[in-house]
C-alpha cells in the first residue's frame, strides 16, 4: 500500500498536483493520502500507517516534507519497514534531486520502477537528516574522538551523507552507504577541509545553529552521528551516488 | 609514491585533508592519505601517507608511510619508508625512515637514523 504525504503548501501549487494525481492514477499507484495540514501529530499518522501494511510512505512537496517524513519513519522502526519515495514539488527539492528524481513528472515511473537504495540516516541529537547538516565556521570547535578542530576564519562546516549537485562541481566524492559522515569545511577562499568520521560532537559559541537538511534548526552542542537504522529510498537512474546492490 | 607537487584534487587518493585556516589540536589517526596545510598540535599518525604544506605547522610528532615536508615540524617523524624533505621545511625533532631526499634550503636540527634495523624515535607525546 502507498501512503502519500501532502505538504501544506501544495495549496499554493493545485495545478501541479492535480497532475501529479492523474499521472499516479494512470500508472496505477494509487493509495491513501495524509495531508500535513489535517493530521496532529506525524508521528502517530505514519505508526498508525506502518501497522497497517504501508509499502511505500512518499513524500510529495520539498525537502522540508521529505524531512519530516523521514524524522516520523526514523522514529517508527518497523519490522519491515517502508520504503520512502519523493514527489518534488516546490523550489527546493535538492534531496529528490540527489536521488534522481529530477521533477514530480518523472516520479511517477520512477515509484513504479521501485529501483531501491539503502542508505544511512544522519542524526543530530535526536533530529534526522537525509543529505547534510551545517553551520558557520567561525566560532565553532568540532569535537572528534581525541581531538578537536577550529577554523580561524569565516566559511561553512558541512557534514555530508547524501551527495547533492554542489558536491559533484566541487569534485566531493560521498558514498551514502559506506557508514561514514563526511566533513567537509570551506574557508570561503576557495580553500577546504576534508575527512571521512563516524560521529563528532558541534557547538557554535556564537548561537549559531546547525541546519539540517537546509531546513530544520537546532542548537548546539549537538551529537552527530549516523542512525545504526538505514533507510530504503526510492531513487530514478540520474541519482548522483551509486547502488551498492 | 607520492608526487612531490600533490595536490589534493580529490578524496579518491587522500582520505583526509587538514585546510590552511584549520587548527587541530590532539591525537589525530587515520588509516588513508593525509594532506596538512593548516596547524596541528599533538601527533598525527596512519598507515598511508601525509604531505605536509608549506604553511602548515605542526607541534607533535608524525607517523606514516611516506612523507613529504614542506612546512614546519617540531616532533619527531617516524617514516616508514620514504622521507622527502622539500626546500621550505623546517624539521625540529629526530627522524627515523628507510630512505630520504633533502632539498637545498631545508632545516633540519635533530638526528637522523636509517634504514631498516634504525631504533624509532621517542614518542615526544609519550613523556
Amino acid at each position: 500500500m502507498n501512503v502519500f504525504i501532502y505538504d501544506d503548501f501544495l495549496k499554493k501549487h493545485q495545478k501541479v498536483v492535480n497532475n501529479i494525481e492523474i499521472s499516479l492514477h494512470k500508472l496505477n499507484l494509487n493509495g491513501k493520502i495524509i495531508y500535513l495540514e489535517s493530521v496532529r501529530n506525524l508521528f502517530d499518522a505514519i505508526k498508525d500507517e506502518i501497522n497497517n501494511g504501508a509499502r511505500t510512505i512518499v513524500a510529495v512537496g520539498d525537502d522540508r516534507t521529505v524531512n519530516k517524513v523521514l524524522n516520523a519513519m526514523m522514529n517508527n522502526p518497523a519490522t519491515n519497514p517502508p520504503a520512502l519515495g519523493i514527489i518534488p514539488v516546490g523550489a527546493q527539492n535538492s534531496i529528490a534531486q540527489a536521488c534522481g528524481v529530477i521533477n514530480e513528472r518523472e516520479a511517477g515511473q520512477i515509484l513504479l520502477a521501485r529501483r531501491m537504495a539503502e542508505i544511512n540516516v544522519g542524526k543530530a541529537n535526536k533530529q534526522y537528516f537525509l543529505a547534510q547538516a551545517k553551520i558557520k565556521a567561525k566560532g565553532t570547535t568540532i569535537k572528534i574522538a581525541d581531538f578537536s578542530i577550529n577554523q580561524t576564519e569565516n566559511g561553512e562546516i558541512n557534514l555530508i551523507n547524501l551527495p547533492t549537485k554542489n558536491c559533484s562541481t566541487k569534485n566531493i566524492l560521498v558514498d551514502p552507504n559506506d557508514g561514514k559522515i563526511n566533513l567537509f569545511i570551506e574557508n570561503g577562499r576557495n580553500k577546504y577541509s576534508a575527512m571521512a568520521i563516524t560521529e563528532l560532537e558541534i557547538e557554535n559559541g556564537q548561537e549559531e545553529k546547525l541546519l539540517l537538511d537546509n531546513v530544520l534548526e537546532i542548537e548546539t552542542p549537538a551529537k552527530i552521528s549516523l542512525s545504526e537504522q538505514k533507510i530504503n529510498i526510492i531513487v530514478g537512474k540520474n541519482r548522483i551516488f551509486n547502488l551498492i546492490n | 609514491m607520492f608526487k612531490k607537487d600533490l595536490k589534493p584534487e580529490s578524496f579518491k587518493d587522500v582520505e583526509t585533508i587538514i585546510g590552511e585556516s584549520i587548527k587541530v589540536k590532539g591525537n589525530f589517526q587515520g588509516q588513508g592519505n593525509i594532506v596538512v596545510d593548516g596547524s596541528l598540535e599533538g601527533s598525527l599518525k596512519t598507515q598511508g601517507n601525509v604531505f605536509i604544506g608549506a604553511k602548515a605547522e605542526i607541534i607533535g610528532s608524525v607517523e606514516a608511510q611516506e612523507v613529504i615536508i614542506n612546512g614546519s615540524i617540531n616532533g619527531n617523524l617516524l617514516v616508514k619508508d620514504y622521507l622527502a624533505v622539500g626546500e621550505t621545511a623546517k624539521i625540529t625533532g629526530d627522524i627515523n625512515c628507510l630512505r630520504i631526499s633533502v632539498d637545498t634550503g631545508a632545516i633540519i636540527n635533530g638526528k637522523c637514523q636509517m634504514g631498516e634495523g634504525a631504533p624509532a624515535p621517542r614518542n615526544t607525546d609519550e613523556e
